[in-house]
């Protein structure tokens, strides 16, 4: 996506008017602001953009205080590169070893993963995700249909596909997560795992015996039914990307709702991998 | 040994709605942070305050960890809320747009103690009292430590 970038100089600004004018702009579709020393720098995407609703929000300020702005167009591009560049490879237990194209492959290990992560979630550094590749390496997933969640960089329906899922289904709202889930899937050669962009309406009408989703708390809570419509009966959930408290407790309540059971969970850090039955 | 810090940045970003996008992506992307993982972070722990406009602020080491720190909202956007003003006063001196009582400086003073510097209570209520008369707010009442 592209977006604008405003540099606002505020000269004679007092720091409580420069609050007053990044709340008004934040009001008006401005998502992120970086605060300088003379001033700020706000942030919104293109197609939100409209010059005379920002005329209009500026408006009251003009005789508070002085202060001018000029707008950049900033492309689009992978500003995770310079991580990227340079990330250490990772292991999950003595199973699982998850690298980039440009490091060595360990053929020593049974599952081996290769990820070109752009800027889509999921490398295995983080521990949401490696606690849930733990959790799919301790459960049997041979034969199985398996949706994933939010799937980022499409690692965990690539592991699943390793082992031995035979038809996967894995959905991003985020285009850039899409394609990356193609992409990964190509260079791991695993040819059955079906891409979709989209949220939980464009999740299939049909039957999974696991669902993954590592994404956070208040979009699970939001589309745990349509998961538990998907799901066959004794049928496993993955749950991740939340806390150990208070957040546990409240996905726990909610999937009572749907009659899923919880089983068990790892935690590391402040972060939880729950599993969950139906 | 504490680690070396190697850049300071302070953003505001609305609760729950992180992404790699332009300023996250280029300020920290650039300095070799693992940008996925800042807000992974930051959107757990502010899921309870979806859309309000937060200050955080990023310490980036030179070994490309980071650490952050959540604020409160400033204490001007508090006093909008309180009142509910959209903008304060262009003449604060000789126009007067809303009052607060010291109830409410005390609540928001209490909720952003840390954030003010203030050792005390009261300290930190003298500033939020400030900031209210300098956005052509009157706090209305005898101040608590006067009675």
């Amino acid at each position: 996506m592209n977006y604008y970038e405003l540099l606002f100089t505020t000269i004679t600004a007092e720091d409580y008017q420069q609050d007053l004018l990044i709340a008004a702009l934040g009001e008006i579709g401005f998502d992120t602001f970086e605060e300088l020393d003379l001033g700020f720098k706000a942030y919104i995407p293109v197609d939100n953009f409209d010059q005379h609703v920002l005329d209009e929000a500026l408006e009251p300020y003009r005789d508070m205080f002085t202060f001018s702005y000029e707008i950049t167009l900033i492309a689009q591009k992978n500003w995770n590169e310079v991580w990227e560049s340079n990330f250490e490879p990772i292991q999950i237990g003595d199973q699982v070893f998850v690298r980039a194209t440009f490091h060595e492959a360990k053929p020593e290990f049974p599952y081996e993963i290769v990820i070109d992560p752009k800027m889509a979630f999921g490398t295995g550094h983080h521990q949401t995700t490696a606690m849930m590749m733990q959790m799919m390496l301790e459960n049997d997933f041979d034969g199985k249909k398996v949706l994933d969640m939010g799937c980022g960089t499409g690692i965990l329906a690539i592991l699943a596909a390793k082992l031995g899922a035979t038809d996967l289904t894995a959905i991003d709202y985020d285009p850039v997560c899409y394609e990356s889930t193609i992409e990964n899937a190509t260079l791991n050669q695993v040819d059955n795992i079906k891409a979709l962009c989209g949220s939980k309406e464009v999740i299939p009408a049909e039957q999974y015996d696991i669902i993954l989703a590592n994404i956070n708390r208040n979009i699970l809570l939001d589309q745990m039914e349509s998961y538990a419509k998907v799901l066959t009966p004794g049928g496993e959930i993955y749950f991740s990307g939340f806390y150990e408290s208070p957040d546990l407790d409240i996905i726990t309540e909610e999937a009572r709702k749907y009659n899923l059971k919880y089983i068990t969970h790892k935690k590391d850090k402040e972060w939880v991998a729950a599993k969950f039955v139906l | 040994m504490a680690k070396e810090v190697g850049a300071l940045v302070k953003l505001q970003v609305k609760g729950g709605a992180a992404n790699p996008s332009p300023p996250i992506g280029p300020a920290l992307g650039a300095k070799g942070v693992n940008i996925m993982e800042f807000c992974k972070q930051f959107n757990a722990r502010t899921q309870d305050r979806p859309g309000k406009v937060l200050p955080v602020v990023i310490t980036v080491y030179v070994d490309k960890s980071f650490d952050f720190i959540i604020k409160t909202p400033p204490v001007a956007i508090q006093l909008l809320e309180a009142t509910g003003l959209k903008s304060g006063s262009a003449e604060p001196n000789r126009k007067k747009v809303a009052s607060v009582n010291w109830e409410q400086v005390e609540t928001i003073a209490k909720d952003k103690m840390t954030d003010l510097n203030a050792f005390t209570v009261e300290s930190a209520m003298k500033m939020v009292a400030g900031t209210a008369r300098s956005m052509g707010i009157t706090v209305s009442g005898t101040a608590p430590w006067n009675n």
